[in-house]
């Protein structure tokens, strides 16, 4: 096993104070995993600073003896993105949890890369605002991870994702030059430099500070529930809900291993155990428009041969409705030794052809997908269900995700809406990318990041 | 330079124009050799290549109404690469909210396209109506609209480029969550031409509004413009735009008193409960209500209000300090001709931060060029004070060469001329580039 | 999956055989593993990781170590595993907000027991332990503590010790027993006392059911007060209360501790003295000693002679709070005019599930103006002793509770554990403050008390 030479790690140890610097094995192994437990690398040592200057100075140490890092903020991503090789060093961001400003004025913040997603809308409540990007695991990912995965969530189909709310970044680059680019409150005359770092993976740079826009709270918010007994229907719903042009800010759909996954476990909601597919419509905004805009999507529900629509208006009602969409993730982890999340985009209209395929695939396979989605901006996650000590199955689970992933980009979608490529989807990548795009970007890399010191092994495929 | 090799490329008349006088394809005191229209991606390439090989400077450009703008400040140009004559819509799925069209479709053309669906691209960039959509992203031009709905590159899912090298990359895609790869996508926007010629777009399209209303106030000694502003932004409800206008800017609103126009854009049943609660938060000061077509008309000419000037100043800050710089704008005064009646203008959209300061005429005396550059750098000295940025947006080519349009970009210097030479990196498309003007 | 970036080497150099004898406790719990999908959800919940930062102190890092362990990559005498588990405060705050349903506080006891079988335990915990397993030891080592703390002593000393690392566990110990003082809440009365000590009669139609109390060393030693508090308002509200007094430690600090043998033989001893089938329910007012009592089920769920009536038993295992807030809620007391805020002890809320319940025994009292505690559901660090062996993060933990009280701007704050008083007390009295903590027990208990609910 590698190991960090002792004066390096003394020398770390004097930027950011011992306890901050690991690098005995046992303890490096609770760092060997992301969100996605499929991978398993020991890094060479973790390191948790706690300021803009301190991560310069462990930059800088560590590129001019040729140490790579990786960035990790909670270590939720489901990409592999924080996987790092035994040869890098971890650079977390778990005691940059500060939120520097809270502008209520200009509707802005300041915060520090590892604060919580969640704890920033906490934190703007009392003035009436919020953080619009809402990912499903926003009670644990950090606003780091966020501007590097650019992520999404339920509302973002009313609200867009991450990165139309990172107006300005503080970066600190792998040389360990610290540069300020973009800020709400300026212009520069030069690119869209914040607009390329969002979404970079770790691999351009570190973010140390990232300036957000805050939206004001919705007025009111209205959630119904329709259940279907086909999901094709449930699919059809979604079309005519948008069709007509209303913009609820959220459109989910489950679908019946879904349901059923969720109400065996302790978290049922209370979902019809024989449905085959649970649309959840939420609306918000202005107090009086929503009961119109409600009334239409019920009747959408009801003709595209909904069984049954409830609605709520208070938060508790909400939660519950909300219950079998949320808790979907972890009551797969009870019902299946492994879980494999995938994430894919199409198309909204094509939703209803390719959730068919994906059945299909499924009874190819002889494996169990459940699907969960974001259907309102065509975002699947269908998920595998499979035992890894079974390596038959294995084998049947990555032949089975190949055979979606060609399926989404030939219908006009993509690899990933919102998880990101990192270690897992590399391989996707030829998919969606001709060599050219590639290249530009591993060249746009190399301008941030010359030496290629950053996350090495993320996004592009190695040959390129 | 041997403009037979281009003829050769794009055969049909009138696609190479040459000898075209002080037409609206000359800027500043430059006048290129030709402007090509090329009618299909392979014409562009070779055009491309040919022009690597030969060295020429080329820039793209779309019905070219906007080459003065201020990043072409010294750029040196042989070929103008023109989109005008690539302006189709190609795909419109109404049912995914995403149009696929060619860059050289104009945003009004596309408009109409989008009306019959009730569709709509949420864009009122400042200008004419000619607007190309690739320059419209290449200068990420907007207007009032981005309050409520976000800039140029928040609307743009996809787009094909031609590199200044010649390749053609297809970056994003159709759908809104896209997270596949570095998104170069955001590159494009504000790219004014240096990486490549955009010749393709996915636009993500909005439901038209049912209603649309404006709400016009005038401030008093009890509630000046930005205080008005101030107070409407923090309504509890979404709005479209917020703008503040200098007294006597537009005639729907009294000469006097700065003015200020609300946009409402809503369902037939929130329209009035929004508009109940802006006047709730503006002590039930006495409005202007221009409804439907009217309320259009209002902001359609609002975003030709700089048209005319001789000089247009763009400030961006935050709203907490507009208030300020609104009235820092008075230093500006000695700029303008002492026949010019109301010579100095702004218009600013309150919550985007954008503050635009529009002389109509400049005061010409001898030694006019000094002391207005000495004025605006002292003045973009203040703005920076501040926090905030001044971009001298459109003046004279004497004014902005002693000025330069932006404020200093220190160290992203060697990021954005990185990021040009990997699109271009025999650097045909920004031979002398604003950004290095700096240096 | 596809190929792993680096397979797992081993680490220690232990032989499998010892470590499969020293894991079997873990191993055993497999199937609780399991179901971790590594998604973090629980990290901003754990009050050491969201103060160290370090994976390992998280809820989602000590279940890798105990995974690792388990699959042999990992010697349980390592110094990670030994920290790292050690340094848990058992406030359990991460099993609510897992998606997965694990069962952390569970799997931590099984840790606990093997990380002290490889590595041992702290000079303190063991001779606490050692104590706390036998009664008349307990008895004795009370008795001398009661006698100090009527002194006043401890207090005095407390407070006038220099703040040096090295004189910390005893300075905050004795500042923790100055907090399990009395608190006399005699200026604290309405100011027109006219219909105070109206004469309330007890009616007794039929009793809601006959009620064992656990006794509690440290309650029965320092807080006997509120045990018989909590006899009074049981009565008062229609239960019989019935004496069992062969009843011994619940085991609660031996379970946490690792010491699980010690903890399944007080059990088995409690089991006997509690024949449950003579009881409908077993009454316990310290949240940590509710919480073991109701695990005795599975504490003993691979001993085939108890395991049925260890099941039994905790089904019937109620907090006081519970018994109280059933059907109609507890009678309403008289006027305590005075303001709290209430802290959530971890082994109610997340331990147990109760949080509003209670509360709901504050708001039985008329004029006590009750305010909203930030963080009420976050750890105050106490956790048995962790304040005096886990010198700075217990300080740290403590400080923060100690200020979002202060910054309320209370007169009291109620807890219903006795270890939270002790801690939340001993935190108060070293900053200075006159805010004194005290059970939500014996405030009702006065409220009744002014009801004239007592016949005295
Ligand atoms: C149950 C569950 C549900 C989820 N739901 C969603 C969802 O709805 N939408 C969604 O988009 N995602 C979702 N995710 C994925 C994940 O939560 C997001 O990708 C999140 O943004 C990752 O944040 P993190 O702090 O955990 O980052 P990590 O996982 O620690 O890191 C992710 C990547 O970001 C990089 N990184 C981290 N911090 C920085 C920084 N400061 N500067 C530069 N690079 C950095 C890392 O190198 C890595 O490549 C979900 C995950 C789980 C487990
Ligand atoms: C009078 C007037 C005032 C204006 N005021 C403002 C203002 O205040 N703020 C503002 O932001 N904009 C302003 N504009 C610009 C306007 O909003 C549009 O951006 C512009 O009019 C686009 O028109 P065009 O197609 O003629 O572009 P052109 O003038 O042809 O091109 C403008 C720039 O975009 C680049 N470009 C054009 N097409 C492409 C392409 N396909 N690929 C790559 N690069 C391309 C060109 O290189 C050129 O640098 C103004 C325009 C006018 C006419
Ligand atoms: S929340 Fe539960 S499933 Fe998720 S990491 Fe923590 S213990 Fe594991
Ligand atoms: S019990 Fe408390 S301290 Fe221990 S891991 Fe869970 S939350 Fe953290």
């Amino acid at each position: 096993m590698e190991s960090l030479p002792k004066n390096l790690a003394r020398d770390l140890k004097n930027i950011v104070g011992s306890k901050w610097v690991l690098t005995d094995r046992d303890r490096l192994l609770a760092y060997e995993s992301d969100g996605l437990t499929a991978y398993r690398s020991i890094p060479l040592a973790v390191v948790l600073p706690e300021s803009t200057s301190q991560v310069s100075n462990v930059f800088k140490l560590l590129s001019q003896n040729g140490i790579k890092v990786v960035p990790r903020g909670a270590g939720t991503g489901l990409s592999g993105g924080a996987l790092a090789e035994p040869t890098s060093v971890i650079i977390g961001t778990s005691r940059m949890n500060t939120i520097l400003e809270l502008d209520a004025d200009n509707r802005r913040a300041v915060v520090q890369p590892g604060v919580i997603n969640a704890r920033l809308s906490e934190v703007a409540s009392p003035f009436g605002l919020y953080y619009a990007p809402d990912p499903a695991s926003q009670s644990a990912c950090t606003i780091g991870g966020n501007v590097a995965e650019n992520s999404g969530g339920p509302h973002c189909l009313k609200y867009g994702v991450t990165s139309r709310y990172v107006t300005g970044l503080t970066i600190v680059t792998y040389e360990g030059q610290v540069l300020q680019l973009g800020g709400l409150g300026r212009e520069r005359g030069s690119y869209d430099l914040v607009g390329v770092f969002v979404g970079s993976e770790g691999c351009f740079g570190i973010a140390t500070e990232v300036e957000v826009k805050l939206l004001p709270k919705p007025e009111a918010v209205q959630t119904l529930l329709a259940i279907f007994d086909r999901i094709e229907d449930a699919g059809r719903a979604v079309t005519s809900i948008m069709a007509r042009g209303l913009l609820p800010a959220a459109l989910e759909i489950v679908d019946g291993a879904t349901i059923r996954a969720v109400e065996a476990s302790v978290f049922a909601g209370g979902y019809p155990a024989d449905a085959n597919a649970a649309l959840v419509v939420e609306f918000d905004g202005i107090e009086e428009g929503l009961g119109a805009d409600v009334q239409k999507a019920v009747s959408d529900c009801n003709n595209s041969g909904a069984t049954e629509v409830r609605s709520a208006a208070t938060s508790e009602e909400r939660q519950k409705l909300w219950q079998g969409r949320k808790k979907a993730f972890g009551a797969m982890g009870r019902i299946a030794t492994d879980l494999l999340v995938q994430d894919a985009t199409v198309p909204r209209s094509k939703l209803p052809e390719v959730l068919l395929k994906i059945s299909e695939i499924g009874d190819r396979y002889d494996l169990n997908i459940a699907n969960v989605f974001h259907a309102g901006d065509g975002n699947l996650h269908p998920n595998i269900l499979f035992d890894r000590s079974d390596s038959e199955e294995l084998e049947k689970v990555e032949l089975a995700s190949t055979e979606i992933m060609k399926l989404c980009v030939a219908a006009g979608g993509t690899i990933t809406g919102e998880h990101g490529v990192g270690h897992d989807k590399k391989s996707y990548m030829p998919l969606v990318y001709g060599i050219e795009e590639m290249k530009a970007m591993k060249k746009v890399k190399t301008v941030f990041d010359p030496h290629h010191g950053m996350n090495p092994g993320k996004v592009l495929p190695a040959d390129i | 330079m041997d403009t037979s090799l281009l003829r050769e490329i794009l055969p049909v008349k009138g696609q190479v124009l040459e000898h075209f006088g002080e037409t609206d394809w000359s800027f500043f005191s430059r006048q290129p050799r030709a402007v090509l229209f090329p009618h299909s991606q392979e014409e562009i390439t070779s055009v491309l290549s040919l022009a690597n090989e030969n060295n020429w400077n080329c820039m793209p450009a779309g019905n070219g109404t906007w080459l003065e703008g201020c990043m072409n400040t010294d750029r040196e140009v042989n070929l103008i690469v023109s989109m005008s004559k690539m302006n189709n819509i190609l795909v419109h799925e109404p049912d995914n909210l995403f149009v696929e069209l060619e860059a050289g479709v104009t945003l009004e053309q596309l408009q109409v396209t989008l009306r019959p669906s009730k569709q709509w691209l949420p864009l009122d960039p400042p200008g004419k109506n000619s607007s190309t959509m690739g320059a419209i992203i290449a200068t990420s031009s907007c207007g009032a609209l981005q309050t409520g709905f976000g800039r140029p590159r928040d609307h743009v899912l996809g787009a094909t480029l031609i590199t200044g090298d010649g390749k053609t990359l297809k970056l994003g895609g159709k759908t809104v969550k896209n997270v596949a790869g570095f998104d170069l996508l955001k590159l494009l926007s504000g790219s004014w031409g240096r990486f490549g010629v955009i010749t393709k777009l996915i636009m993500r399209l909005h439901p038209l509004p049912e209603a649309d209303r404006t709400l016009l106030f005038s401030s008093n000694q009890a509630h000046s413009g930005t205080s008005l502003a101030h107070d409407i932004m923090h309504t509890p409800a979404t709005l479209q735009s917020i703008s503040i206008l200098s007294p006597g800017l537009r005639e729907e609103l009294d000469s006097e008193n700065t003015g200020v126009a609300v946009r409402i854009l809503e369902s037939e049943a929130a329209v009035d409960q929004v508009e109940a609660l802006i006047l709730e938060r503006t002590d039930l000061l006495p409005c202007k209500r221009l409804n439907g077509s009217e309320s259009e008309a209002f902001f359609e000419s609002l975003k030709n209000t700089d048209t005319d000037s001789d000089v247009v100043i763009r400030i961006k800050c935050l709203p907490s300090i507009m208030k300020n710089l609104i009235h820092q704008i008075e230093a500006l005064q000695s700029l303008v001709a002492d026949d010019s009646l109301g010579g100095l203008q702004f218009l600013a959209h309150y919550e985007s931060g954008i503050l635009l300061v529009l002389i109509d005429k400049l005061k010409l005396d001898d030694d006019w060029l000094a002391q207005s550059a000495e004025t605006l750098k002292e003045f973009r000295d203040t703005v920076e004070q501040q926090g905030g940025s001044l971009t001298l947006l459109f003046a004279p080519e004497a004014l902005l060469k002693e000025v330069t349009p932006w404020g200093s970009l220190d160290e992203l210097e060697t990021l954005c001329a990185g990021l040009e030479k990997v699109f271009d990196p025999n650097q045909i498309l920004s031979r002398s580039s604003a950004h290095r003007s700096a240096e | 999956m596809k190929n792993t970036m680096q397979s797992p080497e081993h680490g220690s150099s232990e032989s499998p055989l010892t470590l499969t004898s020293l894991t079997e406790a873990l191993r055993d719990q497999e199937d609780r593993l399991l179901p971790c999908v590594h998604c973090g959800f629980c990290l901003p919940a754990c009050p050491t990781y969201v103060r160290l930062g370090d994976e390992n102190d998280s809820p989602r890092g000590r279940l890798h170590l105990m995974k690792a362990v388990v699959e042999g990559r990992m010697s349980p005498k390592s110094k990670a595993f030994q920290t790292h588990i050690d340094r848990c405060l058992g406030c359990r705050a991460c099993e609510p907000v897992c998606p997965s349903g694990v069962e952390y506080g569970l799997l931590l006891e099984s840790a606990r027991e093997v990380a002290s079988k490889a590595g041992g335990m702290s000079f303190l915990s063991r001779a606490l332990m050692g104590i706390m397993a036998r009664q008349p030891w307990t008895n004795w080592f009370m008795g001398w503590a009661r006698i100090f703390r009527w002194t006043r002593l401890p207090k005095l000393i407390a407070r006038i010790i220099p703040k040096l690392q090295v004189l910390h566990p005893f300075r905050f110990g004795l500042a923790m027993l100055a907090a399990t003082s009395e608190t006399h809440l005699k200026s604290f009365t309405p100011k027109s006392s006219k219909n105070e000590k109206e004469k309330n009669d007890i009616i007794q139609v039929q009793p809601k059911g006959r009620v064992a109390l656990l006794e509690g060393c440290v309650q029965s030693g320092l807080f006997s007060r509120v045990n018989r508090a909590t006899e009074r308002l049981l009565q008062v509200n229609g239960y019989e209360v019935v004496t069992v007094t062969e009843q011994g430690c619940c085991g609660a600090l031996h379970a946490h501790g690792g010491a699980t043998d010690s903890a399944r033989k007080l059990a088995i001893a409690n089991l006997k003295a509690f024949d449950s089938d003579h009881f409908d329910y077993i009454a316990t007012n310290s949240a940590g000693c509710g919480l073991a009592l109701k695990e005795y089920g599975h504490l003993l769920e691979h001993d085939s002679k108890h395991s049925k009536t260890a099941y039994a038993f905790s089904g019937k295992v109620r907090d006081i709070s519970e018994l109280l807030t059933m059907s109609n809620g507890p009678k309403v007391g008289g006027s305590i005019p005075m303001k709290v805020t209430y802290d959530a002890a971890c082994h109610l809320c997340h331990g147990q599930g109760l949080l509003t319940e209670p509360k709901d025994l504050l708001k039985a009292i008329p004029n006590l103006e009750i305010i909203d505690l930030p963080g009420e559901e976050e750890c105050c660090g106490g956790a048995g002793i962790y304040g005096i062996t886990h010198g700075d993060l217990g300080v740290s933990i403590g400080e923060d509770k100690v200020n979002a009280i202060k910054n309320t701007g209370v007169d009291l704050v109620a807890t219903a554990n006795p270890g939270c008083i002790m801690q939340i007390g001993a935190g108060l009295i070293l900053a200075g403050s006159t805010i004194t903590a005290q059970h939500p027990i014996e405030l009702l208990d006065e409220s009744y008390r002014r009801a004239g609910y007592y016949a005295e």
